[in-house]
């Protein structure tokens, strides 16, 4: 059983945002129900006047304050257990954050996969999303021309949001072949790149 | 750029001559203070004995232990807490449309051993009250002093105290704790604002329910745990070591009438303005250079008491309440430190090694300064960023509603920056 099928995990907010993305920072890890997204997982700002959805096209950890770069610490060959250990004050200094690309919003209780009129406003609340909003937005996937632009990153993104969307479906191997098909005409001007994001998606060759 | 450096650079030639000369005296300084503090004076109790009871102005230092101690710092234990606090401020512009002041307390809990931790936060604390922006005495109406400068400066030293209690008194368990503080332990800067008469209210605000209530609390955790305190001075300056070791070879010791062998300053036969007094042989300030060569890497000097203290300044004050403080050397590799602390902090068995231990792997942590210390003072500080954020708020959410009047043409002119 999908585990977001339950209730969908809270992942940070809204620290800065346009109508094509956002970006987000994550609670910390003590923070009960919190957790960081996984880069191509489909994630929902649910503040402001529209539901804004987003494929999250980059993850990044490191220091909050990017004017205190984090020391190496540790000896060659001890674990980061023990590091964190003898250094226990470095990980509350740290924040981890993604970067989402927008695939669609909610309008009268429909998914449509155009941008919306107005981002997400900042610190709107970024959830992860069910496995029936997932389906949605993976039913008409014109959102794909932005996600191009986006490059490699959004490629990669695509392919891991093309292989949940066919795991979570009643038949995967029919849907991998529907989405390869409609995503296909998209790259149709730029057929090594196609064939690039087909092994990403499928490396065994099904699609 | 409004500096000629041209002009500057035709000192140059000049500047390093005598700065040459000057190493070299000071090397020599340094050789005979050495051979000073680890000859027969360096015996406990000789400096004591040979000095007396000098006539000076000058503060010096007494040792409790040998005057060449050397402790050798040992592991930290298994399992402790350093908790450690820093501040910064916010003084009143008489320039902007509201009088108040910030004080923000950064305050560090680390937690080592088995699982370790870290929390890391801060406190803030706006003042506009009246009786909050001036101290006023009960004795003299007209005795009033404003909250800005020195005696912010102390007031924010006393927060920083109460927060290492109060992490202190919260702290769970039953392991040992090491609390640090950046600068010494008490303000000594304060002594022209706590003593003579219309100063009572500054007293009573920062020494009696401030320092010395701070440290009360912190030597009642001590009775039931094992709680050591003391304040971190990087790249000390003070010369109390030397200025014993100057009052030890003064030559006035060696005659007899009319001094009766008194180090005195006043009678020196070589001062004055000139120079060349026969100490200076010895003169080589600060106390933290001899230590250098006297300590190597990891260890400590032995514990000094300062003498010579006037009878009005904060140390006598706190001394008074029952807080000696005491003083020690250390050599933490990068630099010698030194650390104030309560003398009974040290009393119970194996406080002293325990903050060496702990103030040593602290600094070997953090680069050479306490890593607590340093995260203390990110937590603490006040950018100008937060300062213009801060003009912002209050001008928004009371400025707008109040309707203030436009700020000062001088403030108005420095937010412009225009040519």
């Amino acid at each position: 059983m999908n585990e977001r099928m339950g209730e969908a995990p809270w992942y940070g907010r809204v620290t800065s945002a346009t109508v094509s993305g956002f970006t987000a920072e994550c609670w910390s890890e003590d923070t009960e129900g919190a957790r960081v997204p996984r880069f191509g997982e489909l994630v929902c700002a649910v503040d402001g006047p529209a539901p804004v959805y987003a494929l999250v096209t980059d993850v990044a950890t490191g220091p909050a304050d990017s004017t205190r770069p984090v020391q190496l610490r540790g000896a060659p060959g001890v674990p980061l257990e023990e590091v964190h250990r003898q250094h226990p004050h470095v990980l509350p200094l740290l924040r981890t954050g993604f970067s989402a690309t927008t695939v669609g919003h909610g309008r009268d209780g429909t998914l449509r996969p155009s941008l919306p009129g107005s981002p997400p406003p900042v610190l709107a609340g970024v959830r992860g999303c069910t496995d029936d909003e997932l389906a949605q937005v993976c039913r008409s996937p014109d959102f794909v021309p932005l996600l191009m632009l986006t490059g490699v990153l959004g490629d990669q993104a695509l392919a891991a949001l093309v292989r949940r969307a066919a795991a979570t479906h009643p038949d995967p191997s029919g849907e991998l072949v529907r989405l390869c098909r409609e995503i296909g005409a998209h790259y149709a001007g730029d057929p090594q790149r196609w064939m690039t994001l087909l092994r990403l998606v499928d490396p065994g060759g099904e699609a | 750029m409004t500096l000629d450096l041209e002009q500057i650079a035709a000192h140059l030639p000049a500047l390093r001559e005598r700065q040459a000369e000057a190493a070299r005296e000071r090397q020599a300084r340094l050789q005979a203070a050495l051979a000073q503090a680890t000859g027969p004076l360096a015996e406990p109790g000789a400096l004591v004995a040979r000095i007396g009871e000098p006539r000076t102005s000058w503060s010096w230092a007494q040792p409790l232990d040998r005057l060449d101690a050397r402790c050798r710092s040992t592991a930290p234990p298994a399992r402790y807490t350093v908790v450690a606090t820093d501040g910064s401020h916010v003084a009143p512009d008489r320039h902007a449309s509201l009088a108040y002041y910030v004080v923000n307390v950064g305050r560090v809990r680390l937690h080592y051993g088995v699982e370790p931790s870290a929390t890391l936060d801060s406190v803030a604390v706006l003042e506009d009250r009246e009786d909050a922006l001036m101290v006023r005495s009960s004795a003299d109406a007209s005795a009033e002093e404003r909250v800005s400068g020195a005696l912010l400066g102390g007031l924010r030293a006393v927060r920083e105290l109460q927060a290492v209690a109060d992490l202190a008194e919260a702290e769970p368990g039953d392991w040992p704790v090491v609390g640090l503080l950046d600068g010494t332990l008490v303000p000594w800067a304060l002594a022209p604002l706590v003593s003579g008469t219309g100063r009572e209210e500054v007293r009573r605000m920062l020494i009696d329910e401030g320092v010395v209530q701070a440290l009360d609390r912190l030597r009642a955790v001590a009775a039931r745990r094992q709680v050591v305190v003391a304040s971190y001075i990087s790249n000390p300056n003070a010369s109390e070591v030397v200025h014993a070791l100057r009052l030890a070879s003064c030559p006035l010791l060696d005659r007899g009438s009319p001094t009766e062998g008194v180090a005195w300053c006043e009678r020196c036969p070589r001062g004055g303005p000139a120079g060349g007094r026969d100490c200076d042989r010895v003169g080589a300030e600060p106390d933290a250079r001899p230590f250098r060569r006297l300590l190597a890497p990891g260890e400590r000097s032995g514990v000094f008491l300062r003498r010579n203290v006037s009878r009005d300044a904060v140390e006598a004050l706190v001394e008074r309440a029952g807080h000696p403080v005491g003083f020690a050397y250390c050599n933490v590799g990068p630099e010698v430190a030194r650390l104030e602390f309560p003398l009974w902090a040290l009393q119970s068995g194996g406080a002293a090694d325990l903050l060496h231990a702990v103030v040593q792997d602290q600094a070997t942590q953090g680069a050479g300064y306490p890593v607590a210390l340093q995260e203390a003072h990110e937590q603490a500080v006040i950018t100008a960023h937060d300062r213009g954020a801060l003009d912002g708020l209050l001008e928004r959410t009371v400025g707008a509603a109040l309707g203030w009047g436009d700020v000062g043409a001088k403030r108005r002119s420095k937010l412009r920056r225009a040519v």
